[in-house]
């Protein structure tokens, strides 16, 4: 379960309010999808969740654990897969994998299984001993979503994991999703991309300029604003879309 | 016109970019304190080339040869030019991520290529400025004012580095033609970095056996005579650096030979390698999958400590990046070395070798401690310009947020990035005392120390290099060399290393004139060192918890 109460970030540097006192719950087993236009707050959400940036005030829990006062134990429940998988470029695949299992301390059988079995559901096993530079962004992206597996992680967070993915990656991931919630896993993600929002998630979070402008199931979301599709309900709830820097 | 001037604009504003803090409530006065750092680290080695250049032009106006040295210095900035420049003007003009953007605009694939060739030039001129100004002034203090020969040395100074940087980018042109280079860039480039190192070397190593002791001023003159005939036969005989050369000390044909080299060369290079020069360097941005099958049977690591794995990281990405391997690597592993060797081969050519120059020094026993901490100081210096622990968080650039999220303590994080800095500084002081214990007899124990202190002077330096960069390290770089080279914490930490290592010479040279007994000065020394190694490692353990609060 993950928990945001009263999760505030102003940043250092430029003073600027990105994230704005928000709270909402993640049960366990969901899979819950963080929406918003460009610039209102979800990278830093997903940042703070990750433990990428402390927030000025709140606190986030995961499972019960404080990401800010437990960073590690904290960290250790949880896969993440960055934004735009800015991987260690230098690195093989093979190494990168190993790298993360290492960090996560996966036991080598444990390790080989998984390597094997994800590796070959998103077809890097030919490509896998090549330098991550390499690599196209999408296989950056399917690489980064593995070595997030790699552990059997509590929570699986991705930021816009669709980006730069094929179709057929991109259905694989989306399968991968459903099944570790099947599992009892919590899946966090955001995404532009409304439709998939819409048909993958049992709740979703509409997030703008900072701040939480709706959270529920689809449905129910629907019946509150009066609106036929989730993309109706994001237009409403996010005005003209104005962006605002993050 | 106006897209050659914005583009040279970006150009310049990408390479002095870290000079300048921006968005943020204290960016006057961390601008200012950078502007300081960096007048600070000119001006040090403005006033070492200024003690040196005195010495030598004394000799020199003895011989009647004064107008050599400013020669010299013309050439020196020109080879330096290329030296530091070449590997950067091979990344810029084709490793640069901004090709994904400026691809996509309307300009021409020349006025791309002379934009950042311009751009880069400009860039080169503060390594002209180091060299020929400060010269200039040391001519004319002796020589008396003379606002032409002034005149001359500021046009020299703007327009010296354009040839160079046109052989830079001739290279770079060339060897972006060969066969297979956008899908083996790194072992080329890597491979070309080495012949530059080992070129650097082979040069050093050279002028030491030409520069000869120099014990005192007659020795000194006869050197600087066989190096100057040797300059005349050997460097003047370039056209271009001849005329550049020239034209500051006569002037007239020369400026104008040299005006037209400048403007020729730059618009050949432009000419050449600018023909599908955007879609060329696009292919650098492409990905070529490689497939490379491996056996998974035999792939997986039977597990390591993280700590381990991330030392691993970090050695493994040092070493396979040509622009950390040679940026970062070259100072503290190859310099040492290169110093150590080129200070006592002087010395073995004197009659009777360095027995014979103990002797002269008052006997072993007085001798040693002096020989055994001058090399060691020279060694330091040399190793102080290891930038693997002042960008050692910048170098993890847009990845950091992937770094922090990993469940490793931020104090790992950071011994990570020690160790590694530490290993390759071992490699660099390892060698030299066992030379010297080779060559200078009875130097067995004074080799221990000198081990011991360089290895104390490099733990202090990392740490020290490192608390700069945790404090303010610089992710945004567009190529590794913006990362590890053009990176502002490398100049703070070249800075506060050579205060700590000129405080700990005067420390050392009071404890001679105070006469103490050199055991005890060894006592005192290491127990320097030692506490300011753990004072230094103090300070870092506290700042370490502050990587997790970068706000990337």
């Amino acid at each position: 379960m993950i928990e945001f109460a009263n999760v505030t970030k102003i940043y250092a540097k430029s003073g600027a309010k990105a994230v704005d006192n928000v709270s909402f719950t993640v049960n366990t087993g969901e899979l819950f999808g963080f929406i918003g236009p460009n610039g209102a707050g979800k990278t830093t959400t997903i940042r703070m969740l990750t433990g990428s940036l402390l927030p000025t005030e709140g606190r986030i829990l995961l499972d019960g654990v404080d990401v800010a006062e437990k960073p590690i134990e904290a960290k250790r429940k949880l896969g993440f897969v960055p934004d735009g998988a800015d991987l260690f470029d230098r690195l093989s695949g093979l190494e990168y994998l190993n790298f993360m299992g290492d960090i996560y301390g996966v036991p080598a059988k444990e390790r080989k299984e998984r390597m094997d079995k994800y590796l070959a559901m998103f077809e890097l096993t030919d490509a896998v001993g090549g330098r991550i530079s390499g690599y196209s962004k999408g296989m950056r992206q399917k690489l980064a979503t593995i070595g997030a597996l790699l552990h059997d992680p509590d929570v699986w967070v991705l930021d816009e994991p669709m980006m730069g993915l094929d179709p057929k990656a991109s259905f694989l991931l989306k399968e991968e999703m459903k099944n570790q919630c099947r599992l009892g896993k919590t899946v966090f993600f955001s995404t532009h991309v409304l439709e998939v929002a819409e048909k993958l998630c049992t709740r979703v979070a509409v997030i703008n300029k900072g701040h939480l402008a709706a959270v529920g199931t689809v449905d129910e979301l629907k019946s509150a604003e009066h609106a036929e599709s989730l993309e109706q309900i994001f237009l409403e709830l996010t005005g003209s879309g104005e962006e605002t820097e993050e | 016109m106006k897209s050659f001037f914005a583009l040279m604009k970006l150009e310049i504003s990408g390479i002095f970019s870290d000079m300048f803090a921006r968005g943020d409530r204290t960016a006057k006065k961390k601008t200012f304190g950078r502007g300081a750092a960096m007048i600070g680290l000119i001006g040090m080695l403005a006033v070492m080339m200024v003690i040196f250049e005195v010495r030598i032009l004394d000799a020199l106006i003895r011989i009647s040869s004064a107008d050599i040295m400013l020669k010299f210095l013309v050439a020196a900035g020109m080879f330096m030019t290329v030296f530091y420049g070449i590997l950067e003007v091979l990344s810029r003009l084709y490793f640069s991520r901004d090709i994904v953007i400026l691809s996509y605009l309307p300009v021409r694939d020349f006025t791309l290529y002379s934009a950042r060739l311009v751009g880069h030039m400009i860039a080169e001129i503060g390594i002209s400025a180091v060299f020929i100004i400060p010269g200039t002034i040391v001519y004319m203090s002796r020589t008396g004012f003379d606002a032409m020969l002034l005149l001359r040395a500021l046009a020299v100074t703007v327009l010296s580095p354009a040839v160079p940087v046109a052989f830079c980018a001739l290279v770079s042109g060339l060897i972006s033609k060969v066969p297979g280079f956008w899908n083996h860039k790194e072992l080329i480039t890597t491979a070309f970095s080495l012949i530059i190192v080992l070129g650097a070397v082979f040069i050093s190593y050279f002028s030491g056996q030409l520069g000869g002791s120099s014990v005192d001023e007659e020795t000194l003159a006869k050197s600087i005579t066989s190096l100057s005939s040797v300059f005349d036969r050997v460097v003047l005989a370039i056209p271009p650096v001849a005329w550049a050369a020239r034209a500051l000390t006569d002037g007239g044909k020369d400026m104008l030979l040299m005006i037209l080299a400048s403007i020729a060369s730059m618009a050949l290079v432009a000419v050449l390698f600018s023909y599908h020069y955007i879609a060329d360097t696009s292919r650098g941005s492409e990905t070529s999958a490689p497939m490379k099958k491996v056996d998974m049977s035999r792939a997986v690591i039977h597990g390591q400590s993280p700590l381990k794995a991330l030392t691993k990281r970090e050695i493994q990405e040092m070493v396979r990046t040509p622009a950390y391997l040679v940026n970062g690597l070259l100072g503290p592993v190859i310099m040492p070395t290169m110093m150590t060797v080129m200070m006592i081969i002087p010395f073995m050519k004197i009659d009777g070798g360095i027995a014979e120059f103990v002797r002269t020094l008052g006997g072993a026993k007085a001798a040693m401690l002096p020989v055994c901490l001058f090399i060691t100081g020279i060694m330091s210096l040399m190793m102080g310009m290891n930038s693997v622990s002042s960008t050692a968080v910048s170098r993890e650039g847009r990845r950091h947020s992937l770094m922090v999220s990993l469940p490793v303590d931020a104090r790992s994080l950071i011994a990570s990035k020690l160790i590694a800095a530490l290993f390759f500084s071992l490699v660099g002081i390892i060698p030299p005392p066992i030379i010297c214990a080779v060559i200078i007899p009875g130097f067995g124990l004074y080799a221990l120390l000198m081990f011991l202190w360089s290895a104390l002077l490099a733990f202090i330096g990392a740490v020290l290099g490192l608390i700069i960069d945790i404090g303010k390290p610089r992710l945004d770089w567009i190529n590794e060399t913006k990362a590890i080279k053009s990176n502002m914490n490398q100049i703070f930490g070249l800075l506060i290393f050579f205060v700590v290592l000129a405080l700990d010479a005067g420390i050392v040279v009071l404890l001679f004139i105070l006469g103490l007994d050199h055991k005890l000065i060894i006592l005192i020394e290491t127990a320097l060192l030692a506490a300011a190694s753990a004072v230094s490692f103090l300070f870092l353990k506290r700042k370490a918890p502050s990587y997790h609060r970068i706000e990337a």
